[in-house]
């Protein structure tokens, strides 16, 4: 039987300030110590929290083979979502801040680069700083949700998450931890 | 196992192996120049509420959108107001109208206006129920065509709501000027719908 999983697609879920930056760090840090791993970190504001991460540049994409951890900076998500979408391969790809780069009605371009996530070995994170902020369509998408402490309740999504009822469960959970960091991942797929 | 799967360790579910893809393209990076990962300086135990990290994540999540020019606001602005005053062209007119008229006085109305508009014996010739109503259809006309927004006025709503959109953060000043300065417009347009004869 083969050891060989799906490619992952998953949504982070939480506000400002509750440690979902770190989570992710500490996530792409765990996993490249296990495996060696290309991973791109895409940033719209330079976030210092990533400033231990080298940067690449746009056009330097289409050359990038060899495990690495980068992040790239720009200010257009749009052209950044196609070049990934036509020259990243076997990588790791984090949206930070992801409604920074996709819109509430989901561009083609991002519903592609999910639906060919398997075709590319790619595994996506997209965070988001709440419910709202998440477009709708997303969380059919998704094979698993990462809820963090959010300003905002799931029911704002109840429609578009087919196992709405153990989000709520989960998201209450996290809610009534004392500890600002509580997080739990909910697997939906 | 059964899904959904609650507490499902992503960290775990990543390191798994997956299906590598034939790259098709050569490394054109230097190998001496691919940069190592290096989170060790990262505390991932001690990140607290009070911590310098976590005060720059709070800071820096959210940032300030790329400002849009005042000028680029204003235009907007003024293409709702105009909008909303276009809005206001269609539903007033027949608001007063019902309000005013019945059908058979508006029928009337209509021909007496055709007959004797810009005519001065009107008065002399006119019976007096359709003086009456011959009056009430000036003054119906003359409130119709006073309910699109002049130039001046659009600029006076727009303007505070240029400043609204562009820093929309709980700035009462601009939203109290915006209420008064439509509530200034549009009360006008709302008397007639009240006036009896």
């Amino acid at each position: 039987m083969s050891n060989v999983r799906m490619n992952l697609v998953t949504a982070i879920v939480g506000g400002r300030g509750v440690g979902k930056t770190t989570y992710l760090l500490k996530l792409v840090n765990d996993l490249i110590e296990s495996k060696n791993q290309k991973v791109l970190i895409l940033d719209t504001i330079d976030h210092p929290s990533y400033r231990m991460v080298a940067k690449i540049e746009a056009d330097m994409l289409s050359g990038w083979v060899k495990p690495a951890v980068y992040r790239l900076v720009t200010s257009d998500p749009d052209d950044i979502i196609r070049r990934v979408q036509l020259h990243v391969k076997n990588t790791l790809v984090v949206f930070e801040d992801a409604s920074k780069w996709i819109n509430k009605s989901m561009q083609k371009d991002v519903r592609k680069m999910i639906f060919d996530s398997k075709q590319r070995n790619n595994d996506i994170i997209f965070m988001f700083h709440g419910f709202m902020a998440t477009p709708p369509e997303l969380f059919r998408y998704v094979d698993a949700v990462t809820l963090f402490k959010t300003g905002d309740q799931p029911a704002s999504r109840k429609r578009d998450m087919i196992n709405y009822v153990e989000i709520e469960k989960a998201w209450k959970k996290v809610i009534a931890s004392k500890n600002r960091y509580e997080n739990v991942t909910i697997q939906i797929y | 196992m059964t899904y959904p799967e609650e507490n499902f360790d992503l960290a775990s579910e990543l390191k798994k192996q997956t299906r590598i893809i034939q790259e098709d393209t050569v490394e054109t990076f230097e190998e001496s120049k691919t940069p190592e990962f290096d989170a060790s300086d990262f505390d991932f135990s001690k990140i607290s509420e009070n911590s310098e990290s976590s005060k720059i994540d709070e800071k820096e999540q959210e940032p300030t959108p790329e400002p849009v020019s005042l000028d680029q606001l204003r235009k907007e602005a003024a293409a709702t107001i105009e909008f909303l005053g276009n809005l206001g062209s269609l539903l007033l007119p027949v608001m007063y109208r019902k309000e005013l008229f019945s059908k058979e006085e508006y029928d009337r109305a209509k021909v007496l206006i055709d007959k004797y508009s810009g005519k001065s014996d009107s008065d002399e010739t006119l019976s007096e129920p359709d003086k009456i109503i011959y009056r009430k259809m000036l003054d119906y006309k003359i409130q119709v065509d006073s309910i699109p927004f002049s130039d001046e006025e659009i600029r006076l709503c727009s303007e505070p709501l240029a400043e609204i959109m562009q820093k929309y953060k709980k700035r009462a000043s601009p939203e109290l000027r915006l209420l008064f300065a439509f509530g200034t417009v549009m009360v006008p347009r709302f008397f007639p719908f009240f006036m009896k004869s």
